[in-house]
C-alpha cells in the first residue's frame, strides 16, 4: 500500500498542535484524521502508568530533595570579610565571627523552617492530603572512617583549588583532576602529573568544608557518597542507603553532619567532619533520637552550641517539638565537644512549639509558636545555659504571612514584624517588646544580611507586587526609605533566610509607567549603579539581568558582588568603594544572556568561571580575577568546573612524591 | 477561591525569598522531572542526579526569575523544564551514549503492571514498536513527543526547546507524521 501526505498549510499544523493542546490539558476531543489518530495512540502508549514511571520512588525523591538543599547551603556558604561600619551601640564580636554566625543562622532558620512547612507542602490550597511524611527506616550507618596519615604536599589549600574533569588539567597551578579511567589526581604545581587520591571515582564535586570534596566511587549502583580530604588523605563513606525520610535539618552545617547511628541505624547520630569522629546522640543525651520520629536541629555552622528535638504532628500538620520518652527535657543542647550537654525543658503553658533557633553566639534560644494552618504567633526566649525562660510575647493575631522574625547581628535580641508593626524583644529577664517603626501597610523582614544592627523591611504599596524597602538601624532607630520600589512577596516566612551582603535591587517607576532598575547599597541605601550608569546601557534597556554573588574578598579587593547586566557583562561590584563599579569585564565572544548558564565564584575570590550553551552543549570559561588583564580562558567541554573550599587555617605541606593515599 | 496560577506565583515569590519554601514547588514538579529524565536516560540513577540537577539549578536561578501567567497556570513549568531538558543533554553527553530502551530500567517505563499477563504481552510489544519509531526521529522531534507525553502544551514546549511556536508547529506536525508512517511501515513489515 502506497500512502500519500500532501505538505501541510499552517491551518492544518495549528489545528494539529491545538487538538495536542487540547488532549494534554484534558480535553477528549474525537480524532478527525489520521494524524490526531496517531497522536492519541503515541500519547496514550507513552503515558502508559507504572508505578515506577508515574511517581519519582520515595528513596529517591527525599534523597534528592536533600541533595538539593545541601547544594542551596553550599551556593550561600561564603567566607565572608567585610568593613561596613555602623556605630555599634554595644560591644560587638569582630566581623568575620558575625559573618560566620550569621550564615549559620541562615542554615538554621532555613533547616528549620523546612521541618515546619514539608509537610503537605501547600499554605494556601485546601485539599492537600496532610500527615506525617512517609517513613522507611533502613538507614544504614557510616561506615567506619578510613583515617590515614596526613600526607604533606606542596598545595596551598589556603587557595581554592579548581576541579575539572579531564585527564590533563586546562589550566597551570593547581588543580584536581578526574580522568576518564576514574583516576582522581591532585596537582600542586604545573610539572608533575598530580598524586594519586582514590581511584574508581565516577564523579567528583564540591563539599561544603574545607578541602573535602565529594566522591562517588565503584561501579555498583548508587554508591554512597565517599568524603574525601585532599590534604590529609583521610574519607569516610556515608552510606544512606534505603533512608528515605527527610530530616528536619537538611544537614546545612559545614562540619557536623546528622547520620544515623554506626551501631544503631534506626537512632541519630553526629559525625564531625574536623575529627573524623561518630557520636551517637544516644551516647550524649542518654536517649536514642529514633530516625522514625521527625527530628530538628538548630546548629550553627560555627558548632559552638547545637540544639537537637523528636517531634510529631497535630491535626492541623504542624510540626512541633515533642519529647522522647525517658529524656530529660524537651530540647538537647550540646556543645561542639560532642560530649558536654544538657536538655532544656519548654515551658509548660507555652503553645506547641513549631521552630526554635539558637542565637548566633550560642547563648539565646528562640522557641516560637506558628503553627502552619493557624493564626497565632508567639515568640519566647530562653537562656541556652540555664534553660531558663526569660520572656516571652503575646500572641499574636497573625495569618500566614503576617509574621516574620530575626535574629539581630552582634546583640542579644531578636525583631519582629506583626503586621504594620516592626518589634523588638531582648534577652533579658521579664523583658518586654518595644515598638520600633509603626508602618501604613503590612511590614516583613525580608532576607537577612549579615550587617550588626541593619534590618531590611518590605512595606505593602498599593501596587500589587511592589513594596517600599526601609532600611532600618536597630542602633539608631532610623529608618531609611529606599528610592524606587521592591519587588518581595508578600507571603514572607516566619524565619527569613540570612542571604549574603549583596546589592538591594529596586524598580524605578516613572509618570509614564516605564521602569528601569537601580542597585542600592544594602546599609545607606544609596544608588550604586542604574541602567542609565551603565557603559552601554540602551535606552530601551528595562529591568536588568542580575546575579547577585556573595561577597568574596578578592586577592586584591575588598569584597564584591558580581551582576550580569542586559549589556552582557559583568560588573564587578565592591561594596566597600566608591565608584561602586570596580571593574567591567565583557564576556567571552559568543556568550551573551540568551545562552548564558551557570557561574561561579570560587571560594578564595580569586577565579571566575561561567558556562554557555553552545552548539548544544555548555562551555565553560574560566577567569583570573588577579590580573586585570587576564582573558577568559575556555576550560572544558560540557562538564562543570567546582572550587574546593579553602582552609585559611591549612599551613602549606612540602612537597611530596605521587603516592596514593586515602586508598 | 484562590486560583491555582496565583498559589503558584506566591509560591514563587516565597520561595525567591527563602529557599526553603521551595518544597511545594518541588513536590509538584519532581515527578514531571523526573519522568522525563527517566525517559531520556532510561537510568534510574542518572535520571535521580538529573532531576536533582535540575531542582538545585532552579533553585539557584530563582532569584532572577520572573514568573509570568500562562493559559491557565504559570510560566514555571516550562522553565524548569527548560532546565531538566539542558541537564539531560549534557548527562547524553557526558555518557556519550544514548539511552538504551533494552535496559531493565528502561523496560520499567513501558510496564503497566495492572495489565493481565495476555494485554501486558500485546501492550509491551506495541510499547516497544512506539518507542524504536520514536528513536527513529530527530532528536529534536522525538524530545518534543517526549514533551507532549508529559502533558505540555506547544507553548511551553516552545519555551522549553527555545523554538518559535511557529517552529513547535511545524515540528509537532513534522513528528506525529513520521511516526505514523514509521508504525504504519513497521506494521506492514511485520505483515509480510
Amino acid at each position: 500500500m502506497t500512502k500519500h501526505h500532501f505538505p501541510p498549510s499552517n491551518p492544518d499544523e495549528q489545528a494539529f498542535l491545538d487538538f495536542g493542546d487540547d488532549i494534554v490539558s484534558g480535553a477528549t476531543p474525537e480524532p478527525q484524521t489520521d494524524l490526531e489518530s496517531t497522536f492519541l495512540h503515541i500519547q496514550g502508549t507513552l503515558r502508559q502508568t507504572s508505578a515506577e514511571a508515574d511517581a519519582m520512588p520515595a528513596d529517591l525523591r527525599h534523597q534528592t530533595w536533600t541533595r538539593v538543599l545541601e547544594s542551596s547551603a553550599y551556593r550561600h556558604h561564603r567566607p565572608m570579610r567585610l568593613g561596613l561600619s555602623t556605630p555599634p551601640r554595644r560591644p560587638v564580636v569582630s566581623w568575620i565571627n558575625l559573618a560566620t554566625l550569621a550564615l549559620a543562622a541562615a542554615f538554621i532558620l532555613a533547616s528549620v523552617n523546612m521541618w515546619s512547612t514539608y509537610d503537605g507542602f501547600d499554605l494556601f490550597g485546601e485539599d492537600v492530603e496532610r500527615g506525617p511524611v512517609p517513613t522507611h527506616d533502613l538507614a544504614v550507618a557510616p561506615t567506619t572512617p578510613e583515617a590515614t596519615a596526613a600526607v604533606s604536599r606542596a598545595c596551598d589549600f589556603q587557595s581554592s583549588i579548581p576541579i575539572f574533569i579531564a585527564d590533563e588539567p586546562p589550566i597551570d597551578g593547581p588543580a584536581l583532576y578526574l580522568s576518564d579511567n576514574g583516576d582522581l589526581r591532585l596537582r600542586c604545581s604545573t610539572t608533575e602529573t598530580g598524586t594519586l587520591l582514590e581511584d574508581d571515582v565516577r564523579s567528583v564535586e564540591t563539599y561544603p568544608y574545607p578541602n573535602f570534596v565529594k566522591l562517588s566511587v565503584g561501579s555498583g549502583p548508587n554508591p554512597p557518597p565517599t568524603l574525601l580530604n585532599i590534604a590529609t588523605g583521610e574519607h569516610v563513606t556515608l552510606d544512606l542507603t534505603g533512608f528515605t525520610r527527610y530530616l528536619g535539618h537538611p544537614d546545612w552545617s559545614q562540619r557536623f553532619k546528622v547520620v544515623p547511628d554506626q551501631t544503631d541505624p534506626g537512632s541519630w547520630a553526629i559525625y564531625d567532619l574536623e575529627t573524623m569522629r561518630h557520636v551517637s546522640l544516644m551516647d550524649i543525651g542518654g536517649v536514642a533520637f529514633p530516625t522514625s520520629d521527625q527530628m530538628s536541629v538548630s546548629m550553627p555552622a560555627t558548632g559552638t552550641t547545637m540544639a537537637f528535638a523528636s517531634g510529631g504532628y497535630d491535626s492541623e500538620s504542624s510540626a512541633f517539638v515533642e519529647r522522647l520518652p525517658g529524656a530529660d527535657g524537651d530540647i538537647l543542647v550540646v556543645q561542639e565537644d560532642l560530649a558536654t550537654s544538657h536538655w532544656i525543658s519548654l515551658p509548660a503553658d507555652f503553645p506547641p512549639v513549631t521552630n526554635f533557633t539558637i542565637s548566633p553566639d550560642g547563648s539565646l534560644l528562640t522557641i516560637l509558636s506558628r503553627p502552619i494552618m493557624g493564626n497565632t504567633a508567639t515568640i519566647g526566649l530562653i537562656d541556652t545555659a540555664t534553660g531558663a525562660e526569660l520572656t516571652r510575647t503575646a500572641s499574636y493575631e497573625a495569618v500566614p504571612g503576617d509574621f516574620t522574625m530575626q535574629w539581630i547581628e552582634g546583640e542579644q535580641e531578636i525583631v519582629y514584624a506583626v503586621g504594620g508593626t516592626l518589634y523588638r524583644l531582648q534577652g533579658t529577664a521579664n523583658a518586654s517588646p518595644e515598638v520600633l517603626y509603626e508602618a501604613e501597610h503590612k511590614v516583613s523582614l525580608v532576607a537577612q544580611m549579615a550587617i550588626p544592627h541593619v534590618v531590611h523591611l518590605a512595606e505593602d504599596t498599593e501596587d500589587e507586587g511592589l513594596q517600599s524597602l526601609i532600611i532600618f538601624d536597630t542602633s539608631t532607630d532610623e529608618a531609611t526609605r529606599v528610592e524606587g520600589k521592591f519587588r518581595h512577596s508578600g507571603f514572607a516566612s516566619p524565619l527569613p533566610m540570612v542571604t549574603p551582603l549583596a546589592p538591594l535591587k529596586t524598580q524605578l517607576i516613572a509618570a509614564d509607567g516605564t521602569r528601569t532598575w537601580e542597585l542600592n547599597h544594602p546599609v545607606t541605601g544609596q544608588p550604586l549603579i542604574s541602567a542609565e550608569g551603565l557603559p552601554n546601557a540602551t535606552p530601551e534597556a528595562d529591568i536588568g539581568y542580575f546575579m547577585y554573588y556573595p561577597p568574596v574578598t578578592t586577592a586584591s579587593e575588598a569584597p564584591v558582588s558580581i551582576v550580569l547586566t542586559d549589556t552582557n557583562e559583568l560588573l564587578i561590584v565592591n561594596l566597600e568603594l566608591a565608584p561602586a563599579v570596580t571593574r567591567t569585564i565583557a564576556l567571552p565572544d559568543g556568550v551573551g544572556r540568551n545562552n548564558f548558564r551557570a557561574a561561579q565564584l570560587s571560594p578564595d575570590g580569586r577565579s571566575f568561571t561561567i558556562s554557555a550553551y553552545e552548539d548544544d552543549i555548555d562551555v565553560w570559561y574560566l577567569l583570573d580575577l588577579t590580573d586585570a588583564q587576564s582573558a577568559w580562558v575556555e576550560v572544558s567541554g560540557p562538564y562543570p568546573v567546582g572550587f574546593t573550599i579553602h582552609d585559611s587555617n591549612q599551613p602549606d605541606h612540602a612537597p611530596d612524591s605521587d603516592e596514593k593515599i586515602g586508598g | 477561591m484562590t486560583d491555582p496560577a496565583t498559589i503558584e506565583l506566591r509560591e514563587i515569590e516565597r520561595a525567591q525569598d527563602n529557599p526553603a519554601d521551595f518544597a511545594p514547588l518541588y513536590e509538584r514538579y519532581v515527578d514531571l522531572v523526573w519522568r522525563f529524565a527517566f525517559s531520556r536516560l532510561g537510568d534510574r540513577e542518572r535520571a535521580a542526579d538529573a532531576t536533582a540537577q535540575t531542582f538545585t539549578k532552579a533553585l539557584a536561578a530563582l532569584p532572577r526569575y520572573e514568573p509570568k501567567r500562562q493559559a491557565d497556570g504559570t510560566t514555571f513549568r516550562a522553565w524548569l523544564m527548560m532546565i531538566a531538558r539542558n541537564v539531560i543533554v549534557d548527562d547524553q553527553r557526558r555518557h556519550r551514549e544514548t539511552t538504551n530502551l533494552d535496559a531493565p530500567a528502561a523496560q520499567l517505563w513501558l510496564t503497566d503492571t495492572r495489565r493481565s499477563p495476555e494485554e501486558h504481552a500485546i501492550a509491551s510489544d506495541e510499547q516497544r514498536r512506539v518507542h524504536e519509531a520514536l528513536r527513529k526521529l530527530p532528536d529534536k522531534q522525538r524530545t518534543l513527543v517526549e514533551l507532549r507525553a508529559q502533558g505540555l502544551t506547544g507553548q511551553e514546549i516552545a519555551d522549553v526547546m527555545g523554538m518559535s511556536l511557529a517552529g513547535v508547529r511545524t515540528a509537532h506536525h513534522r513528528a506525529y507524521a513520521k511516526l505514523r508512517d514509521l508504525l504504519a511501515n513497521d506494521f506492514e513489515g511485520s505483515s509480510r
